[in-house]
């Protein structure tokens, strides 16, 4: 009797524990199956469904229709191109801040707060400010009057410059800390070691800092290339209706109420997407 | 010699950086003191007039309230669910716990449009309702889960099971000892992943485009048709407002040592 009642004291918790996965693991799955599992199934489903709504039948129609059109693959390609170049921008920008920011320790909190603050404030406060400051008779142009003339006035507002200037801005901090993160975990003692070994500063940023950073400069350009491509506030605010990226071709398909279509343009964007994700996902689970 | 001009350069360049991730800000604040009614810079004369209109707009203040209770509202959802996943990824080891965390992370990684274009649809020709408060304080709450689960499971992974397990040895029973023990610990950092929830929330664009109630629009909703179609100082002043509130939560956060929590989160 006394084993007995030993074995149920041992086991009582394990069949606890048991139920306990299931419980705590409840609240979330009410969460995400209705809401974000079945509503991307509807919307895959909708967008090779057939007739308006796109529950009836089956057809490929729309895919073929956006992968045949130029005005669908160009607004695709020039989206690609600005999230090149908005990644590559944030890079050549951030690399050598994020080496400054590992040398001078004692800038290395007003530099942060400075990428950091303007995080927190709404995009769209940040976006009115780039409107501002790039508008034709704004700061940058007025400079660039005193510089070079009034003719050297560039359109910044409903062009790619403007656009891209602003899509920099926004998605520089998530590069920058990345990279900085990166070369600190490495820790100070290895650039000491190059400098004391006789290397220049150079030569300890070109050969030892760099390659150690590699890990946050890649996951930072993925990051900074996906956020680029799938943002559509930034061009529907800085583009002025002129700026026709594929984020934005969703959301005026949508407002048209061509949802089918809306949903075909959303399931390509994600397969182009999706393994960049999950390489940048795997970088991160490593790091 | 070539080190210390090296040095200076490097100031120069972080000081211009400094100047190009604030520029934005400066100029709105600036403005929102302008006294014309065209945007000018410098402007050309100085007044409060664009603070007295926006004590007076009832549109705005609305929009702002809208856009509190529906934060507030998904912020508290966020954690009440958070916290049991967060016990779930961090303390249990089952099959299946790699694919629940990726789902549980995947706002993270699929488009905002997307997203937003999904909830829309199977509102509307799924669930056949209209989109209400609900409908948009759920898409919040979708997106904004992820950066609380992020910072509430790493102070759980700090944190370790050891003070809870001497707990349950001396007799606590194990929702008593993770009330007693653990949530003590971890109060700052769910205050923090509250703080970067209600934030995300407050600034969300895309999904309370999509899922707009009509009647109710959030703030930056608001902001952004302004700003396409305004042409005027006037979004200036509720921008600077916005801008305040920023440096004050900058200032905590850095008193705090919580700058991390805004970026890493999202990696």
């Amino acid at each position: 009797m006394a084993t007995d009642s030993a074995i149920a004291e041992t086991a009582r918790p394990r069949t606890g524990r048991k139920l306990l996965v299931p419980l705590l693991s409840l609240p979330m799955l009410a969460l995400f199956l209705p809401f974000l599992v079945v509503p991307l199934l509807l919307l895959i489903r909708i967008s090779v469904g057939g007739g308006r709504i796109g529950f009836d039948g089956f057809t490929l129609d729309r895919f073929a229709a956006v992968l045949g059109d130029t005005y669908y693959l160009s607004a695709l390609g020039i989206t690609l191109l600005m999230a090149l170049l908005t990644a590559a921008g944030c890079l050549l920008l951030s690399i050598p801040l994020a080496y400054f920011m590992l040398r001078q320790p004692r800038w290395r909190m007003p530099i942060i707060a400075a990428l950091i603050g303007p995080l927190v404030i709404s995009v769209v406060v940040r976006l009115y400010g780039w409107q501002l400051l790039l508008s034709e008779s704004g700061p940058v142009n007025n400079t660039i009057a005193l510089l070079f003339g009034d003719d050297a006035r560039v359109m910044f507002i409903g062009s790619w410059s403007g656009v891209i200037i602003t899509m920099i801005h926004t998605l520089m901090p998530y590069m920058c800390i990345a990279i900085f993160n990166s070369m600190q975990s490495m820790g100070s003692g290895v650039t000491e070691a190059a400098q004391t070994l006789g290397a220049s500063a150079w030569q300890v940023f070109l050969k030892v800092v760099l390659p150690l950073a590699a890990r946050g400069i890649m996951t930072g350009t993925v990051l900074v290339f996906s956020l680029s491509a799938t943002s559509f506030i930034v061009p529907a605010v800085m583009g002025a209706g002129r700026v026709n990226t594929f984020p934005m071709l969703i959301y005026q398909e949508a407002t048209e109420l061509n949802f089918p279509s809306a949903a075909a343009l959303a399931v390509v964007l994600l397969v182009l997407l999706l393994p960049l994700s999950a390489l940048s996902t795997r970088g991160r689970n490593a790091a | 010699m070539s080190a210390t001009i090296m040095r200076a350069i490097g100031k120069v360049y972080a000081c211009l950086m400094i100047v190009f991730l604030l520029s934005p800000l400066v100029v709105v604040v600036i403005l929102s003191f302008s006294s014309t009614s065209f945007i000018a810079f410098p402007p050309r004369g100085w007044s409060l007039r664009w603070y007295d209109q926006l004590a007076h707009d009832t549109a705005i203040r609305e929009s702002l309230l809208f856009s509190i209770e529906i934060a507030a509202a998904a912020t508290v959802l966020a954690l009440l669910i958070a916290l049991p996943t967060a016990v779930l990824l961090v303390r249990h080891h089952f099959p299946g716990r790699t694919a629940l965390r990726a789902l549980a992370l995947s706002p993270l990684v699929l488009p905002e449009v997307l997203l937003a274009l999904a909830l829309l649809l199977y509102i509307q020709n799924g669930l056949h309702i209209r989109p209400s408060v609900w409908t948009l304080t759920v898409g919040h709450l979708l997106v904004i889960f992820p950066f609380s689960l992020q910072l509430i499971s790493s102070a759980m992974g700090d944190l370790g099971p050891e003070l809870e397990e001497a707990g349950i040895t001396l007799g606590a029973t194990p929702i008593r000892a993770f009330w007693l023990i653990a949530m003590p610990v971890m109060l700052p950092s769910i205050a923090a992943a509250a703080m970067f929830s209600f934030i995300f929330s407050f600034d969300n664009v895309a999904i309370s485009l999509f899922l707009s109630v009509p009647g109710n629009v959030t703030l930056p909703v608001r902001m952004f048709e302004l700003a396409n179609t305004t042409n005027d100082p006037s979004l200036s002043s509720i921008s600077s407002v916005l801008i305040l509130a920023g440096a004050i939560l900058m200032a905590f956060l850095g008193r705090f040592k919580l700058f991390d929590g805004v970026v890493n989160a999202r990696q």
